[in-house]
């Protein structure tokens, strides 16, 4: 009797032994998982950080090649003294560039597209209430502000399509002030600068200090990349407000918010180099390279220990 | 026994082990099942074209159809100017597969470009859908069919300011007795009770009184046939909804001129402006709109249902306090009426290569479940088949206090001809309309007015 009990004592403390080894093993597992995830966690961020950095480059070369462009064509413009007609004749004839369009606007919003059409040049037609935001830009009188700037993306009234226009205002032989936009298609931008980086569902936008997008991939929803977070993730405007002002001052860049489909995901913005804009990336948590903590190792350890 | 255990232990560790490797098994709504052969296509991407920034309620739609189709993704996207940038988009065949329309009508000019869609009857299903609003989107005659499907029902009735209400001891109006003596008390105290931009006001208000008395008349067939012949009298029928108008009118209840010049209220008739004027918020000097109050000016104001959506989002942009509830507008001795007409719709461009993908969106999108949802996010009647019944749970009413567009459906275009002359009572207080002696025409011109639009085929 006494000998049988013995035997099973060492059993019962061998087994304790391993429980407590098992729990350790666990732990450690687990220490080291979530350690190696918050590196992942960091590595991951980083590699965005700098693929969104990429993509602000390009944006930035981008603006100045065509900066210089419309520049070249509203000195040439002024020089010449030009009536609308002869300007918007002269940007039709000057312009190769397939991917964008020229257009001559007036202060009531109504202007050409720099496209022949009907042995004319294209009208087009901003009045719509729907453009109060171009409709601003356009009663804008200021001629000796050179500089050059970028207007919210728009619906083109010429190609219809969502757009977005470099823009500076000029002063035409009948005295009058309007605007030359130089018209790009989202959507052929958008194959500049959205690299990918490998990571799935990743997309990129220019936004300007306000949040509004220059340029929106159709993954980024509204018309403000604050109020895409307000509505997508149930912000209170002050949160929401909050969030800009920490965008704003750059103080912030790396925003953890739902996306249009309620994905977890981090935004991470950069500002765009000799312009007035931010580059902003977004990438589902989801996407992230070994984002999720696997437990199909760890689970089958304690049954092994034990048998 | 150590044996068994091993074996036990074993066991369950490939239980794990295996359960761990399986991937989810796609699950599928309730009213809705998946085309197990659609998930072997190839990945693709189809546009969808709308006219409002946001669109939170089909982008819902979007994402679980994604869910259960992850090898096909529709992307939104808000278009200005709607009506014209789309015809161009159209007529260019530019990055279109579905788009949201009004109803498609015989002269519509985005006719030859919309998918018929009823002889797509094996791959489209619409039986979940209320037949009377496909009915109402469906044309008729040689060149006839269903080219959009409405997303669901539109109920017209009025937003009552509780918060205002309440600050002067009235409660919510039922009836039109009710709504008289509101007015009464709040003109006294001040405001000017109901308010609206005049060029919807009068039918927003009145046209499911009209509506009521056809479709829910003693014999509906006889009073249809007499309003489709245009027969002589029949604006004796309208004589109550009119004098009811004509009331609020001269006893200033309702006075857009005055709302205009002294407010600069619903000079517009956006439901931008409508949510800013209720909720009392004007634009400052430098532009910037700003709250004025917590109580409002407007008591009443008549609109659709899903203005609400507006409202909400206008009503948290500003921290107001506000509190508004939609009613059925109490324009009758026995309260209100529920006048369901389709809110807008979608259709498919026929000339898209994802004819398929953009099919069977719309089979998820109009199935039950789905619909529901959707139609609950944009505050919206539903367009399933239970559709009445749920305007008769929402509102508490019965069955003679509902109508539907396709009731009141004529040979020629009736809402137009009581539309203007709702609109010409309802501006009836202005002095530019009014007699040479400064008083209101009398409801008997008003109605002489209706008789002739009425009965005179042009």
């Amino acid at each position: 009797m006494k000998q049988t009990a013995g035997k099973k004592n060492p059993n019962i403390l061998i087994f304790l032994i391993n429980l407590v080894l098992t729990a350790a093993i666990i732990a450690v597992f687990f220490f080291n998982m979530s350690n190696y995830q918050k590196k992942l966690q960091e590595q991951n961020i980083d590699d965005i950080t700098n693929i969104n950095q990429a993509s602000a480059n390009i944006s930035s070369a981008f603006f100045l090649n065509q900066q210089n462009r419309l520049a070249d064509a509203v000195q040439y413009i002024s020089l010449h003294n030009f009536n609308v007609n002869d300007a918007v004749s002269y940007i039709c004839d000057a312009n190769s560039d397939v991917n964008s369009s020229y257009e001559l606007i007036s202060k009531n919003a109504k202007g050409y597209a720099a496209v022949t059409k009907d042995a004319g040049f294209a009208a087009v037609d901003y009045s719509s209430a729907d453009y109060a935001v171009l409709k601003k830009l356009f009663t804008a009188t200021d001629t000796q502000d050179t500089t050059i700037k970028c207007t919210p993306e728009f619906t083109d009234q010429y190609t219809a399509s969502k757009s977005f226009a470099l823009y500076q205002h000029l002063k035409l032989s009948d005295g009058n002030i309007y605007t030359l936009m130089a018209v790009y298609k989202s959507s052929g931008f958008a194959g500049l600068i959205e690299l990918t980086g490998g990571y799935q569902d990743i997309s990129t936008s220019l936004i300007n200090i306000s949040g509004d997008y220059i340029f929106g991939s159709s993954s980024f929803k509204s018309d403000n990349l604050f109020k895409y977070f307000y509505d997508y993730s149930e912000l209170t405007l002050d949160e929401k407000n909050a969030e800009l002002e920490a965008f704003a001052s750059e103080s912030k860049n790396v925003f953890y918010f739902k996306d249009s489909e309620y994905r977890d995901c981090v935004y991470i913005t950069a500002p765009v180099k000799n312009t007035e804009w931010y580059c902003v990336t977004c990438v589902p948590l989801s996407s992230f390279r070994s984002s999720r903590m696997d437990m199909t190792f760890i689970i089958p350890c304690p049954p092994c220990c034990l048998a | 026994m150590k044996k068994t255990a091993k074996i036990i232990i074993c066991s369950t560790l490939a239980c794990i082990v295996f359960s761990a490797c399986s991937s989810p098994v796609s699950s599928s709504s309730s009213s809705y099942q998946v085309k197990k052969e659609l998930l072997q296509a190839d990945n693709t991407t189809l546009k969808l074209t709308g006219n409002t920034s946001s669109f939170k309620a089909m982008e819902s739609v979007i994402s679980s159809f994604h869910t259960l189709y992850p090898n096909c993704s529709i992307e939104y996207e808000y278009v200005q100017d709607y009506d014209k940038s789309m015809l161009t988009r159209l007529s260019n065949n530019d990055d279109v597969d579905l788009f949201v329309t009004n109803n498609i009508t015989a002269d519509s000019k985005n006719l030859p470009y919309a998918l018929e869609l009823s002889s797509h009857s094996d791959a489209l299903s619409l039986a979940d859908t209320y037949p009377g609003l496909i009915h109402n989107f469906t044309i008729s005659g040689d060149n006839g069919g269903l080219y959009a499907i409405p997303f669901g029902g539109e109920v017209r009735g009025m937003y009552v300011n509780t918060t205002l209400l309440n600050s002067l001891g009235l409660s919510v109006p039922n009836n039109y007795e009710e709504l008289l003596s509101c007015c009464s008390t709040l003109l006294e105290s001040g405001y000017i009770p109901i308010q609206g931009n005049p060029s919807n006001f009068g039918v927003m208000l009145m046209y499911p009184y009209f509506a009521n008395i056809i479709a829910n008349a003693s014999s509906y067939q006889e009073t249809y046939d007499k309003i489709n012949n245009r027969e002589a009298g029949i604006s004796s029928l309208f004589k109550d909804p009119m004098a009811h108008l004509y009331t609020l009118v001269e006893k200033g209840y309702y006075n857009y001129k005055t709302v205009e010049t002294d407010l600069k209220f619903f000079t517009d008739s956006t439901e931008y402006t409508a949510a800013l004027n209720f909720l009392n918020i004007a634009a400052d000097s430098s532009g910037n709109s700003t709250k004025i109050d917590d109580i409002g000016q407007v008591a009443f104001m008549p609109g659709v249902m899903s203005l609400k959506n507006t409202l909400d989002k206008t009503k948290d942009n500003y921290h107001s306090a506000i509190e508004y509830q939609f009613i059925l507008s109490p324009t009758a001795d026995d309260g209100g009426f529920a006048y369901l007409s389709p809110s807008a719709g979608i259709a498919i461009n026929k000339n898209s290569a994802k004819t398929a993908w953009a099919l069977e969106f719309l089979n998820y999108l109009f199935s039950k479940d789905i619909n529901n949802s959707f139609a609950q996010e944009q505050n919206i009647i539903p367009n399933t088949a239970d559709a009445l019944d749920i305007i008769n749970q929402t509102f508490e009413i019965d069955a003679s206090h509902i109508s539907q567009l396709g009731q009141v459906t004529f040979d020629y275009v009736f809402y137009d001809v009581i539309k203007k002359a709702l609109t010409d009572v309802s501006k009836g207080n202005n002095p530019k309309y009014m007699q040479a002696d400064g008083t209101m025409y009398s409801l008997d011109y008003y109605m002489d007015a209706l008789e002739k639009a009425l009965t005179t085929k042009s």
